[in-house]
């Protein structure tokens, strides 16, 4: 797939475009963030100082929270933090915001990309085989299935593997986190890239335990979100093998499998779009499984900081998740850019 | 010259329902060696249909019934799909309406080519089938061969497009060309130039082609014999001069009457009240029936079959010939370069 | 080579006459089968209802017997009891009351904001398509997580999931009416410039009226089918639990705790019914779609 020089410059261009507005959008997201927070119904004051406690308690409260002074000095002090890379101190435990989120954001996005992985083998070969057998018996055999995969909560799956594969089998190592109940292995390490350090440094013995901890919850979310990334394929792929595109390669004498690619060529977009968005939208959304495992993700933090109030922890939580669609989104346009010739020129194209 | 395809007895349903509902009724076909056939009728008529159930390129849910496909020595409706697909492309070529919708939007040209060569088990250097490909090109007419094979389909012009689509359909040298409506989609001064394409690629009189089209015009440049289709059958074939001069059913001598305007208007002409139906409908005897200027009892309960007339023509009507009506302006069937 | 001769059918055939009809009770039988998905979704329901409503055990699902802890599915006890002696079988139907009503409210409410949002949205100029713009980034959080906020701040009872819900579905409802409401501004406006006659109005309106209805209907149901899962979700958090009250994310939760002591049934019958429901809901949807498409095309 050479890309001639022209191409290049026009595709140049159009990221260009994307990054400079790239900061104008991350304002726009922490001010999003700021105000989903600032404008929920409620007094946080008064739900954090508890039942029990007297006005002044809860002035106290308040003003440790900065809630005291007017909208707009907390938002200009919430921006000016942002910019230093201070999000703030989570308002029961001390620790630096900033510093939780580097600390659970890399479990996260290993458990995330390993079940995306999953999701993806099981979702498209399942909807590669719908498609190809549409408006024919078996279409309706595996949408059936998929169905029934979609409806299947994640916990529920998750309890389900773990009373298999650990109580009754135990075939499965202890659901304690990312290496069990003793975390030697991994001292000091805790919070980073464990998997992918690991597979880097070429610590094999490593390498399995993570992968042998990871593979349940891995597995939950891939069979869970499988039957997402299927209907797309579905939805994506059979009207490409009805298209004139296709018909046209048959007519040519092309072998199957060479026509299945042409159909792919088509319909890869709008899989690779919700791809993408199941990325962004699952960091923050495996946080049952994080609880449940007690993996230390980004979701199970973000979920303890919403339900004790720590509104600090939360504000970062926002920015954080929005701030990950974004360059998710933006990621998604410049591959789209990549793949499809015809989206280069005059710069129209690319996902809203 | 021999017989290279004979389909007899041809007929394509839908079941919906678990009820068989028929678009195209038992029709006959056949062609010589070197022979340029046309089938010409309004969409609907169910000829695209039957270009595509020569190459057994039907849509999921077609159910075709005939009792004779013969190409040459082989028996196009016996052979397994395998087989079937090597005989697509490299023995019967394939050209389609629109060439935007047919080429491959993302890939270059001659990687296409590329694609087709390695999928007919083409051996050969890289080097060799970009040779093969720019002399396929430029002899369609496509002199910047080289510009040509790096495109992609969408920086070419329609007619360049489309002669792109003739280059890759003549590529492995098929014996039959079959071309559905291949210049519809162009503009008015591109389709002469394509049809003249097309003539070279056929006029060697090795190759034969079916060329599908709702156009009489175009027919009357490029075939010698042509099939006039109707609601799914034929209604009346002969050599396309003699079918022209004298035609010997009514929706013949209305195509003539009308030409050289599109078949498209004939709907609104004053001479065809009712409008044509589509597949979905059926009707007892004779389908023009209700838009003939000529019907009468017969037509409305029995379907007529094709019959000899006079030179070499065959035709369905009840009526042996056609009562006095003046031809118009028939127009004068152009003179063969 | 069967051909089926029927009478003379009307010339102009609109979209939708069905070929070939023959006897009634022939094409009932392939009609039944085109729709058994949504039969099989409005039995399920049905019966989960009526079984839910009559109270289908001896048992009071908000009683326990201390005496009878943990015990194993059998017939006394057909779905066992849990860690407080409570019989299974009845709070889990029980609770089917809870999580449906909640599930109806929350996208009864859905369906009122997004309407209304949506109707906003098709206005002419920039208003719509800012608000469409804040659509998109609104849903560009993670919203599960934070409903939960929303309940946690508003108070930790159960009603206030329905908050939770109407706020992650009504974005689907407003994009609908939204994109609908702007098909029938475009095809009036084509319509007025040709100047047709007042049945080609009445056509408009019988095919994209209708139209509407089933994707809204289609909606209502995909969006049941994920209020069901994320109240589960919700409630095996522990937000918005009142106990004695049972609900079903709320059962899988006390259930969890014996996963690993063995007692499978204090968690998975709960999360059978969920998964069952949830099933229903898109079969429902399924059959709405597909019915819909095939009369009015995408």
């Amino acid at each position: 797939m050479n890309i001639d020089p022209v191409r290049l410059r026009g595709i140049g261009k159009i990221v260009g475009r994307r990054l400079a507005v790239l900061p104008i959008a991350l304002l726009a997201v922490a001010t999003i963030a700021f105000f989903l927070i600032h404008l929920m119904p409620g007094d946080p004051a008064i739900a954090i100082a508890g039942e029990f406690a007297n006005d002044e308690d809860i002035q106290k409260v308040r003003e440790r929270l900065n809630l005291h002074r007017s909208d707009v000095d907390q938002y200009r002090m919430y921006i000016a933090g942002i910019l230093r890379g201070d999000l703030g101190r989570e308002f029961y435990t001390g620790l630096s915001v900033a510093g939780s989120i580097r600390r659970t954001l890399p479990n996260s996005a290993e458990l995330v990309l390993a079940g995306l992985l999953i999701a993806g083998v099981i979702g498209v070969s399942l909807g590669t085989v719908a498609s190809i057998l549409r408006r024919r018996p078996g279409d309706r055999v595996a949408r059936f299935v998929l169905t029934v995969t979609q409806s299947i909560p994640d916990f529920l799956l998750a309890l389900i593997l773990i009373y298999w594969l650990y109580t009754v089998f135990e075939f499965a190592p202890s659901p304690l986190g990312r290496i069990g109940v003793d975390t030697s292995a991994i001292a000091g390490r805790e919070g980073s890239f464990l998997l992918l350090g690991s597979v880097f440094r070429g610590e094999w013995v490593l390498t399995r335990q993570l992968i042998g901890h990871m593979f349940m919850p891995a597995f939950t979310v891939g069979v869970v979100y499988s039957a997402y990334l299927g209907r797309v394929t579905r939805a994506a792929l059979a009207p490409a093998l009805d298209s004139p595109h296709v018909e046209f390669a048959r007519a040519c004498g092309l072998r199957p499998l060479t026509v299945l690619r042409y159909a792919w060529s088509e319909a890869r977009t709008p899989a690779i779009t919700y791809f993408a968005i199941l990325f962004g939208a699952l960091i923050g959304g495996v946080t049952i499984i994080e609880t449940i495992f007690a993996w230390g993700g980004f979701g199970q933090w973000g979920l303890q900081a919403i339900l004790a109030l720590d509104i600090p922890a939360i504000q970062g939580f926002v920015l954080v998740t929005g701030t990950i669609t974004l360059l998710v989104y933006l990621a998604l346009d410049v591959l789209i850019l990549i793949l499809d010739p015809r989206v280069v020129y005059g710069g129209q194209g690319g996902t809203n | 010259m021999g017989t290279l395809l004979t389909v007899k007895g041809l007929s394509i349903g839908f079941r919906q329902y678990g009820v068989m509902t028929n678009v195209i009724h038992g029709i006959d076909l056949a062609i010589q060696e070197g022979e340029r056939v046309g089938i010409v009728g309004e969409s609907g008529s169910g000829k695209s249909l039957t270009a595509r159930s020569i190459i057994r390129l039907l849509p999921i849910g077609a159910i075709p019934t005939v009792s004779k496909l013969q190409f040459k020595d082989l028996d196009l409706q016996q052979i397994p799909e395998r087989r079937m697909r090597s005989v697509r492309g490299s023995r019967i070529g394939f050209v389609a309406q629109n060439p935007f919708g047919a080429l491959n939007p993302v890939m270059r040209v001659w990687r296409q080519f590329a694609r087709l060569y390695a999928s007919h088990g083409a051996a050969g250097a890289k080097a060799e089938w970009r040779q093969r490909t720019e002399e396929i090109l430029r002899s369609v007419g496509l002199d910047e061969a080289g510009r040509v094979a790096d495109a992609y389909p969408h920086e070419l012009s329609g007619g360049m497009a489309q002669r792109v689509v003739i280059a890759m359909a003549v590529a492995l040298e098929p014996e039959l060309l079959v071309a559905d409506e291949p210049t519809t989609a162009l503009d008015l001064t591109v389709q002469k130039r394509i049809l003249a394409v097309l003539d070279r690629v056929t006029h060697t009189g090795t190759r034969s082609l079916l060329l599908v089209t709702h156009d009489l015009g175009v027919v009357t440049e490029l075939c010698e014999r042509v099939y006039v289709m109707y609601q799914g059958r034929f209604v009346e074939t002969g050599p396309t001069l003699s079918v022209l001069r004298h035609p010997q059913h009514p929706y013949t001598e209305m195509l003539v009457n009308s030409m050289p305007s599109r078949l498209r208007d004939i709907q609104r002409e004053p001479g065809g009240p009712g409008t044509p139906r589509g597949a979905e409908t059926m009707s007892q005897g004779c389908g023009f029936a209700p838009r003939c200027p000529y019907a009468f009892d017969r037509c409305t309960i029995e379907v007529p079959a094709l019959e000899s007339r006079e030179s070499e023509c065959l035709a369905a009507c009840f009526h042996e010939r056609l009562p006095d009506r003046p031809v118009g302006s028939a127009m004068t069937p152009r003179p063969r370069a | 080579m069967a051909q089926t001769d029927t009478g003379p059918q009307h010339a102009n055939s609109a979209v939708g006459v069905a070929p070939g009809e023959m006897r009634s009770s022939h094409v009932f039988f392939f009609r039944v089968r085109e729709w058994s998905g949504v039969l099989l979704g409005f039995a399920v329901l049905g019966v989960l209802v009526t079984a839910a409503l009559s109270g289908p055990t001896p048992y009071d699902p908000l009683l326990s017997d201390p005496s009878s802890i943990l015990e194993a599915p059998s017939g006394e006890h057909p779905f066992g009891t849990d860690r407080n002696g409570f019989d299974i079988l009845a709070r889990t139907f029980e609770a089917a009351k809870t999580d449906l009503l909640l599930a109806i409210e929350g996208i009864g409410l859905a369906l009122a904001i997004g309407v209304t949002v949506g109707l906003f949205a098709s206005a002419r100029g920039a208003t719509g398509e800012i608000i469409m713009r804040g659509l998109d980034a609104f849903q560009a959080f993670p919203l599960v997580v934070l409903s939960i906020a929303v309940v946690t701040l508003m108070g930790n009872n159960v009603e206030n999931i329905v908050f939770a819900i109407a706020i992650i579905n009504f974005p689907r409802f407003a994009r609908l009416v939204r994109s609908q409401a702007l098909t029938l501004r475009e095809s009036l406006f084509v319509q007025a410039a040709v100047a047709f006659g007042a049945s080609k109005t009445r056509v408009l309106f019988r095919h994209i009226l209708p139209n509407t209805t089933e994707l809204i209907l289609a909606q209502v149901s995909i969006g049941s089918a994920h209020a069901i899962r994320v109240i589960a979700s919700l409630t095996f958090l522990g937000i918005g639990v009142s106990p004695p009250t049972p609900t079903w994310g709320a059962m899988i939760r006390k259930g969890s705790r014996q996963v690993l002591s063995g007692e499978w049934w204090t968690f998975l019958f709960p999360g059978l019914f969920v998964v069952l429901t949830v099933i229903a809901f898109n079969l429902i949807a399924d059959g709405i779609e597909s019915r819909r498409v095939q009369r009015h095309g995408t």
